[in-house]
């Protein structure tokens, strides 16, 4: 992971922002991933 | 004698132009209604600030109320952080409980963000700037300060002015956006309500568990998804409808009232008057374009898979203007099929759409100085 972070530093500032669009979304995404699964399995009573 | 009429032969055209602006804010709160909570205070602010010799910000080396609030206020962040208190204990998150899979429209909906950091870098700014002119698509005011503060300092007039008047022109923006990317018949897809009794021990743990995964993956979004959903908390937890009501009305009259005149005035002639302050507002407009447009292509794209159809436009409320968007959504596809309600989804979604932008304003603020090393 720190060779990649490493090359990004290095390499071109639309370089920079295309990491940040991956990473940015990736992390938020898997963030709401988990809220979702929380919700889900979270017992409910039965009707 | 000439210092009896230093008022008058101390206004320049720059002065009094962003005198006009002040005034163009406040009729546009007054006349249009456009966020005038916001728009109103930031108008009279710019109007201040820009008085021949700026008393109210400093004179003489002598701090005026106005830098007093900017320095206790916006400087320490601490505005956007009480805002996010009062928008947490106003937040029901209900209707995302009941659609789940909504919460990936408050994903897919931050596009613009991120897609506006890169233009503002091909258009020279440096990434910080850049970021926090991105941040403008979160779509969520207190958000862009905090970002900006930390980025941009010299930007956050008009990064404010953006986020908001482009919040209140939702209804103009986003229509035109999602019509061209749907088909007449995507926007009558109908959908069915998930009425279903919520456990309390959800509603109630839901905060605590969003700020610790938050804590956990972007600290430093905690300041604001923290306050956001301590203000939820004290919504929720049912023994504090007190304070409750206290951090919807008292804590976010105050602060909002605080927070616009103080943030008018960082929309001095010197700062707001040049060419960069119309590529702000410029890319603001970008960041909200394609936020609906992820959003819309996002549901879109679900719906190649699902057999229980999602009405596009419901992807396009995953921005955080929260409860305009939802409005809008609604109001469209009632212009299109007066029997069609998805307002429940776009809710839904408009709500995930807040937890969206801050874990995203969060994870900025995380990553941007990992990267200039």
């Amino acid at each position: 992971m720190n060779d990649i972070i490493e090359s990004v530093r290095l390499g071109s500032d639309v370089g920079k922002g295309l990491f940040l669009m991956a990473c940015g979304m990736g992390f938020v995404f898997a963030v709401q991933v988990i809220f979702y699964l929380i919700i889900k399995i979270w017992p409910r009573a039965k009707a | 004698m000439q210092e009896l009429f230093i008022g008058f032969t101390s206004v320049t055209w720059q002065s009094a132009a962003m005198i006009g602006v002040g005034i163009l804010l406040i009729w546009l709160a007054v006349k249009k209604e456009y966020e005038p909570m916001l728009l109103l205070p930031i108008g009279f602010g710019t109007i201040l600030v820009n008085l021949p010799l700026s008393v109210v910000f400093e004179h003489e080396g002598a701090p005026g109320f106005l830098k007093l609030l900017f320095d206790a206020g916006i400087a320490t962040e601490l505005f956007p952080v009480l805002i996010f208190i009062a928008i947490g204990a106003m937040c029901d998150f209900r209707p995302m409980f009941k659609n789940p899979v909504m919460m990936f429209f408050g994903v897919a909906a931050q596009f613009g963000i991120f897609a506006t950091v890169i233009i503002a870098l091909l258009l020279g700014f440096d990434l910080k700037v850049a970021s926090a002119i991105g941040i403008i698509g979160a779509a969520d005011g207190p958000t862009s300060i905090f970002v900006a503060t930390r980025f941009a300092k010299d930007y956050l007039g008009p990064i404010s002015v953006a986020a908001y008047s482009y919040m209140a022109l939702v209804p103009l923006i986003q229509p035109p956006v999602i019509k061209a990317l749907t088909t007449k018949h995507e926007r009558m897809i109908k959908m069915t309500a998930h009425e279903t009794n919520l456990p309390k021990s959800l509603i109630v743990s839901f905060p605590i568990i969003v700020t610790i995964v938050a804590g956990l993956v972007a600290p430093m979004s905690v300041p604001l998804i923290g306050s956001l959903m301590f203000g939820n908390l004290v919504r929720e937890c049912g023994v504090l409808d007190r304070l409750s009501s206290a951090a919807q009305n008292e804590l976010a009259n105050i602060v909002t009232l605080l927070l616009g005149i103080t943030i008018g005035s960082s929309m001095s002639a010197a700062k707001f008057l040049n060419p960069t302050t119309l590529m702000i507002l410029g890319m603001g407009l970008v960041a909200f374009v394609f936020d609906t447009a992820g959003g819309v292509l996002f549901a879109k794209f679900l719906n190649l898979f699902r057999k229980e159809k999602i009405n596009p436009m419901v992807g396009a409320a995953g921005i955080s203007a929260f409860p305009m968007s939802a409005r809008v959504i609604q109001k469209m596809a009632t212009a299109e099929d007066p029997n069609t309600f998805i307002i429940m989804q776009a809710v839904g979604a408009n709500v995930s759409g807040q937890l969206g932008s801050v874990m995203a304003g969060g994870i900025v603020l995380a990553l941007v100085p990992i990267l200039l090393g």
